[in-house]
């Protein structure tokens, strides 16, 4: 009997499948600090870690900046470590976030997206992720539990390969605190995908370092210089290590998804669980006749220039939607895909919708809408409110 | 023979190499010497923002000769926390994680980790070397930064009016196992508390006081001087506290005048030209003096002699 | 300056993780001051008339090595068994310890590790130089000549016309100050040593001074004073001789003296005089030249104990006149203003007997006029050098009377010109490094305590015995709780304080000792500031 035939089919919440991937991942240090909609990905790994499910050492920290900074030194103490976090604690990490690019501390660290403060909300927005942007994490978006399981195993295997931390977002409540069959895969078969964690400039007392010393102007450059080369580095890992994923478990990624697109003239642009709505109404448009299609980011770190260019160069239209703002520009994705697709051949105009602020519902008929609003104008826009009472 | 020879053992456990980058007489770098020779190569140091983010070297160079994880300034005792649980987890207890953060990264902006690993009774050892202000940003006042004193954000004109906060009764209020206080001007009492600390499990904290000569306004050669004279005028008493309960203060002072210990820093001038505020200064003192003996005695059930004669010298 | 690298990005690490050590960074261009480890002259030992490294010896005491503690004694003072009985102690008057609680009992210390090691010492020189050397008289100060020449391979033969070597100390100097047993051993070391001694020879009758000369390559004079001083004054021959006295209480005589006695003298004689026959039972009384506070610091232990024991003075009074009147004798004094008799103050006393007992004076009779001139040798202070090549003179033949150690040093500096000029080398005295001031002492390192009494007999049990030892000294308990006490003033006996306190590392620990890395040292100055003893100055380098 082949591994893969001794998976477990169960119906999980996107926060447990979470749990579960860590759990496979074989996590040794895990820790976070209570926030909604992350805090069942806790709860689930205290369980675990305290039946002995997972040999893990979870510490109950103070505050998300503790969970990140000792998740960084654990991972720098050779331990596979693991934190979890939304919105404000995200915020409140961003210092360490940047430390831990610097430090080279391979963590994966899950990101529940939600709205941030004020006023208070708790539902899902991707401001907070994509708001880290610049901290040199690789950031991989979700659409379904499955996937959620699927990245959180992969994720490990990439960032300790280029030595990244590595963010895995998925969407408040839409994914955390739906229930979905998910598919569990046997442990051996993840051991064998993910072997155990090292790291060549762990702390070791038999050859004492400096780990995270100062650098003057002389040396400071190389590093960064580096960081970058490991994020280009990243890329080509991420197509490889999803290619053996979909050899080992049968099930297949890529930087972008690619949904009806094969004779589309129109585009849709988006990332996050928001997908599974729009290739719904994608599926009732093309019975209609309409040419539309969608692309779902899921890698936004490093950005998939290349594939991004490919799949939306030579099209009629493209819209981007984003469920995310950064004020006094533009909606995150629409730009990072207007700027990837300067300089590409046939581009097209592409229009930047922006829906679903803070936990605000995307219907089906939205995505409709937005297409044809599209499809009726001329000049491309960067910011085109949907569903703001103006 | 001297005392120094007790506890310090001549080339053992010599860590730390020259060619560091410290200030000249630098009290936090006689500090970690004096560490190293308790811990020897079975330590790491974390170290957040501070002056020994620079002293340990400027990369490709390190000074310590044992493992040193730098991070930022409010992260000592949950990096260590972290680097703790990964050990753990490789089966590695038998070595130490060893917090060494400032006073700012300790009383000011590391007090939330700190607090938690102690609340959590995080097995680390946390030392914090004191030198009462931000020196590495160019001596601004932190919450150690003493009564009286100057810095470049309590400048002469308006110097510390608040007393250094007290570190020990916080450490005490999470009933930690072990707290103590230590001096580089008496490496026997610092050196024995180290042991004492090694030999505990749990969360150890050990607050060195570590004089800054150019922070302080004092020539290079005063450091161990000036520690000393902290410690006899009952500034900067040694004392112990376990399982936040049990006091013991480690070296019974002369009870010099404050005014001893004040001369030789630049830093007091303002309040030593100010006899209203140096008397102040003085009762304060001695006010937490005969505080600290009360809870000796009430730990103990006796004072010894010599306790006598410093609460005397209050009067 | 730090060693610069070239690094390409691919050659980094993955993390700024460092790759080698501060070692590459020479800090010592840092600084303007150099520590200098360079030891000193403790106040103590620039005192000595014969500079004992009392530092020295006090803490190798102090580290339980004895022996050790007696080589660095005898290195500079032979006969400390001697000295730590009779020596005045100058040494203690400026101890560094005086002005922080009391100073070191330093004579005791040395008369404990002297005892120690009496029957110890005495070895021959490891190679003879051939050299033959002359030494006339077997005093203090030809012994103490004898002992240094001898331990530099020469021959020495000394020439006594006593029977037995110690001159003054063995013939007068009573039993209860200094036993016969610790001068016989003494003796018996430089007889161990090969020192030759030719007894019961006087040098001008037995054999003569020219002979001597011609048969040695240096002789040196050391006869002493040793012929009575005896004033002149009406009815002065009927009076009695003290130093017969001592002489036959030292043989073992014990004359019946009772009553009022005087004895007039001027100085270390008049004393044990008197107080030789306050134990004969006598009550004596002694006709002092000076007021009391002009008693010399080295009669002031003796005048003491006298004190103590019962003596009475006469201060500032000169005797004028003796008679005999009724089986008594009748001595008419007059008050001394220290230049001429006061006018009108003359009265007359009464005493059963009245004792001569002033200073010796030299007999210089056997020599040729060529070193001689007005009574005195010339003869240089230090080097005992005369105008007759090869003729040496020390001691108190030289300087009249003296107090001990500063004839140990006599005989001692004589010795190393006499023994340059065997070798043919001209003679450098010794130059004594900066002295160790009371400031440089850091005294937080020092515990306050008490001097360490020594075990002494009371006035009453002393009174009672002309032979029972007066002073009994230290046990070695006592010996090492007095020698704790001791700063060591600019003497680095390995404290350790400058190694532990080094913020850079870079005093080392070598060999036991610390040393100066100066290719990394800052020039803190901590060490300095932190050195208990004044050892490591700070020496300036450049300017800032």
């Amino acid at each position: 009997m082949k591994l893969i035939e001794k998976s477990q089919y169960t119906v999980l919440k996107g926060n447990y499948a979470v749990a579960y991937g860590v759990k496979l991942a074989r996590v040794e240090v895990i820790s976070a600090y209570p926030i909604t909609p992350q805090t069942t990905i806790s709860e689930k790994l205290a369980d675990m870690t305290a039946t002995g499910e997972l040999k893990a050492r979870f510490i109950t920290v103070e505050s998300e900046h503790s969970a990140i900074s000792a998740v960084i030194a654990s991972s720098l103490a050779g331990a596979r470590s693991f934190t979890a976090t939304a919105s404000q604690g995200l915020a409140l990490m961003h210092e360490m976030l940047h430390w831990a690019t610097g430090a080279r501390a391979p963590v994966v660290m899950v990101n529940v997206n939600r709205a941030l403060a004020p006023s208070w909300n708790i539902w899902t927005e991707q401001t907070d992720s994509l708001a880290q942007r610049d901290t040199g994490w690789l950031q991989i978006y979700n659409e379904s539990n499955q996937e959620v399981l699927d990245t959180t195993i992969l994720a490990f295997k990439i960032a300790e390969r280029v030595y990244l931390p590595t963010m895995v977002v998925l969407d408040a409540f839409i994914l955390s605190h739906t229930s979905e069959p998910v598919e569990i895969y046997p442990q051996e078969l993840v051991d064998e995908f993910l072997p155990p964690y090292e790291h060549p400039n762990a702390i070791n007392f038999d050859d004492p370092r400096a780990i995270g010393a100062f650098a003057r102007p002389d040396y400071y450059m190389e590093f960064r210089y580096n960081i970058q080369k490991a994020h280009e580095e990243a890329l080509r890992v991420f197509k490889e290590e999803t290619e053996l994923f979909a050899e080992m478990f049968g099930r297949k990624y890529d930087t972008v998804e690619e949904f009806m697109l094969d004779d589309a003239d129109y585009v849709l642009v988006l990332a996050g669980s928001t997908a599974t709505t729009a290739k719904y109404a994608v599926a009732q448009l093309r019975e209609r006749g309409e040419k539309v299609g969608i692309m779902r980011i899921k890698l936004f770190r490093p950005f998939p220039v290349e594939d991004v260019r490919r799949v939306l160069s030579g099209r009629k239209k493209v819209a981007v939607i984003d469920r995310n703002l950064s004020f006094g520009h533009s909606g995150i994705f629409y730009m990072e895909t207007k700027a990837a697709m300067y300089g590409a051949k046939d581009r097209p105009p592409i229009f930047g919708y922006v829906a679903g602020l803070g936990g605000r519902d995307i219907r089906p008929q939205d995505i409709i809408d937005m297409y044809e609003d599209m499809k009726r104008r001329e000049e491309p826009e960067n910011i085109i409110w949907k569903g703001v009472r103006v | 023979m001297s005392w120094a020879w007790v506890e310090v053992k001549p080339n053992e456990n010599d860590l730390l190499h020259p060619g560091h980058l410290a200030c000249q007489g630098c009290g936090a770098t006689i500090t970690a010497r004096l560490a190293l020779k308790v811990f020897g190569k079975n330590a790491v140091f974390v170290i957040p923002a501070s002056c020994w983010s620079v002293i340990d070297g400027a990369w490709p160079q390190h000074a310590l000769q044992i493992p040193v994880f730098h991070t930022a300034f409010e992260t000592a005792a949950i990096a260590a926390t972290g680097i703790r649980a990964a050990l753990d987890m490789k089966g590695r207890h038998d070595v130490h994680v060893v917090a060494w953060a400032g006073d700012g990264g300790t009383f000011d902006i590391g007090l939330q980790a700190l607090s938690g690993a102690a609340e959590r009774n995080e097995n680390i050892i946390y030392i914090t070397y004191d030198n009462e202000a931000y020196m590495n940003t160019g001596i601004q006042r932190s919450s150690s930064t003493p009564l009286g004193a100057w810095t470049t954000t309590t400048p002469d004109e308006r110097p510390e009016d608040r007393p250094k906060k007290n570190m020990m009764e916080i450490l005490a209020a999470h009933r930690v196992p072990y707290a103590a206080t230590a001096s580089i001007a008496y490496p026997d009492d610092f050196i024995r508390k180290l042991k004492k600390a090694t030999q505990i499990k749990g969360f150890r904290f050990i607050h060195v006081f570590s004089p800054c000569p150019p922070g302080w306004k004092m020539a290079s050669n005063l450091s161990v001087r000036v520690a000393r004279m902290a410690v006899e005028t009952k500034v900067f008493p040694l004392y112990e506290i376990e399982d936040g309960e049990v006091y013991t203060i480690t070296h019974w002072p002369k009870g010099l005048p404050v005014e001893e210990y004040f001369k030789l820093q630049g830093r007091f001038k303002p309040v030593l030209k100010d006899p209203e505020r140096l008397a102040y200064v003085q009762r304060y003192i001695e006010a937490q003096w005969e505080r600290l003996v009360r809870l000796h005695e009430a730990s103990h059930g006796y004072l010894p002699e010599e306790a006598r004669a410093t609460l005397r010298s209050a009067i | 300056m730090a060693k610069k690298y070239d690094f390409r990005a691919s050659e980094l690490p993955i993390s700024p993780m460092t790759l080698t050590t501060t070692l590459e960074n020479p800090t010592g261009g840092w600084r303007s001051f150099k520590p200098v480890i360079k030891n000193k002259t403790a106040p103590c030992t620039a005192t000595c008339p014969t500079k004992v490294l009392i530092p020295h010896f006090i803490d190798s005491l102090v580290k339980g090595d004895l022996d050790m503690a007696a080589n660095l004694l005898h290195r500079n003072n032979p006969f400390p068994s001697i000295t730590g009985r009779l020596c005045h102690a100058p040494c203690e008057l400026p101890c560094n310890r005086g002005k922080y609680d009391e100073p070191i009992s330093i004579k005791q210390l040395e008369r404990f590790v002297g005892d120690y090691h009496l029957d110890r010492k005495g070895k021959p020189p490891r190679r003879e130089t051939g050299k033959r050397v002359a030494i006339v008289g077997g005093g203090l100060a030809g012994m103490s000549a004898a002992y240094y020449l001898r331990s530099k391979g020469h021959e020495v033969v000394i020439y006594d016309r006593n029977p037995n070597l110690g001159g003054y100390l063995r013939y007068y100097v009573p039993e209860y100050r200094l036993p016969l047993a610790v001068l016989d051993a003494e003796v018996g070391a430089l007889e161990r040593m090969g020192v030759k001694f030719v007894l019961n020879t006087e040098v001008g009758k037995d054999v003569s001074f020219d002979e001597l000369k011609e048969k040695y390559d240096a002789v040196i004079l050391a006869h002493g004073s040793s012929r009575p001083y005896t004033p002149d004054f009406p009815g002065v021959d009927l009076l009695r001789s003290g130093w017969d006295l001592m002489k036959e209480v030292r043989e073992g005589a014990r004359p019946k003296i009772s009553g009022r006695v005087a004895v007039l003298g001027n100085g270390y004689t008049a004393f044990e005089v008197a107080r030789v026959l306050r134990r004969l039972g006598a009550d004596p009384f002694v006709v002092y030249p000076t007021a009391k506070i002009r008693i010399p610091f080295s009669d002031r232990e003796i005048f003491t104990l006298a004190e103590e024991e019962g003596v009475k003075f006469f201060f500032a009074k000169v005797p004028l006149k003796a008679d005999r009147r009724n089986g008594k004798v009748i001595l008419t004094v007059a008050e001394w203003d220290g230049k001429a008799v006061v006018p009108a103050t003359e009265h007359e006393m009464e005493f059963e007997e009245v004792f001569l007992a002033y200073e010796g004076t030299a007999d210089h009779g056997f020599l040729p006029d060529t070193i001689r001139s007005n009574g005195t040798l010339k003869a240089d202070r230090r080097s005992g050098e005369t105008p007759l090549e090869g003729v040496f003179v020390a001691g108190e033949s030289v300087s009249g009377p003296s107090p001990v150690v500063n004839v140990i040093y006599s005989g001692r500096s004589v010795a190393a010109a006499v023994d340059a000029y065997l070798r043919g080398r001209t003679y450098t005295p010794e130059n004594m490094p900066e002295v160790v001031g009371y400031e440089r002492i850091v005294t937080d390192y020092f515990p306050k305590a008490p001097r360490v009494p020594e075990m002494r007999l009371s006035p009453t049990e002393r009174i009672h015995s002309l032979t029972r030892e007066e002073v009994l000294g230290y046990t070695q308990e006592l010996a090492m709780k007095e020698a704790e006490r001791c700063f060591n003033c600019g003497f680095c006996n390995a404290c350790g304080n400058c190694y532990v306190f080094c913020p850079d590392y870079t005093i080392k620990w070598v060999h036991g000792r610390p040393k100066v890395d100066y290719e990394y040292c800052k020039g803190c100055g901590v060490c300095s500031e932190e050195c208990p003893r004044g050892v490591i100055d700070m020496v300036k380098e450049r300017d800032f």
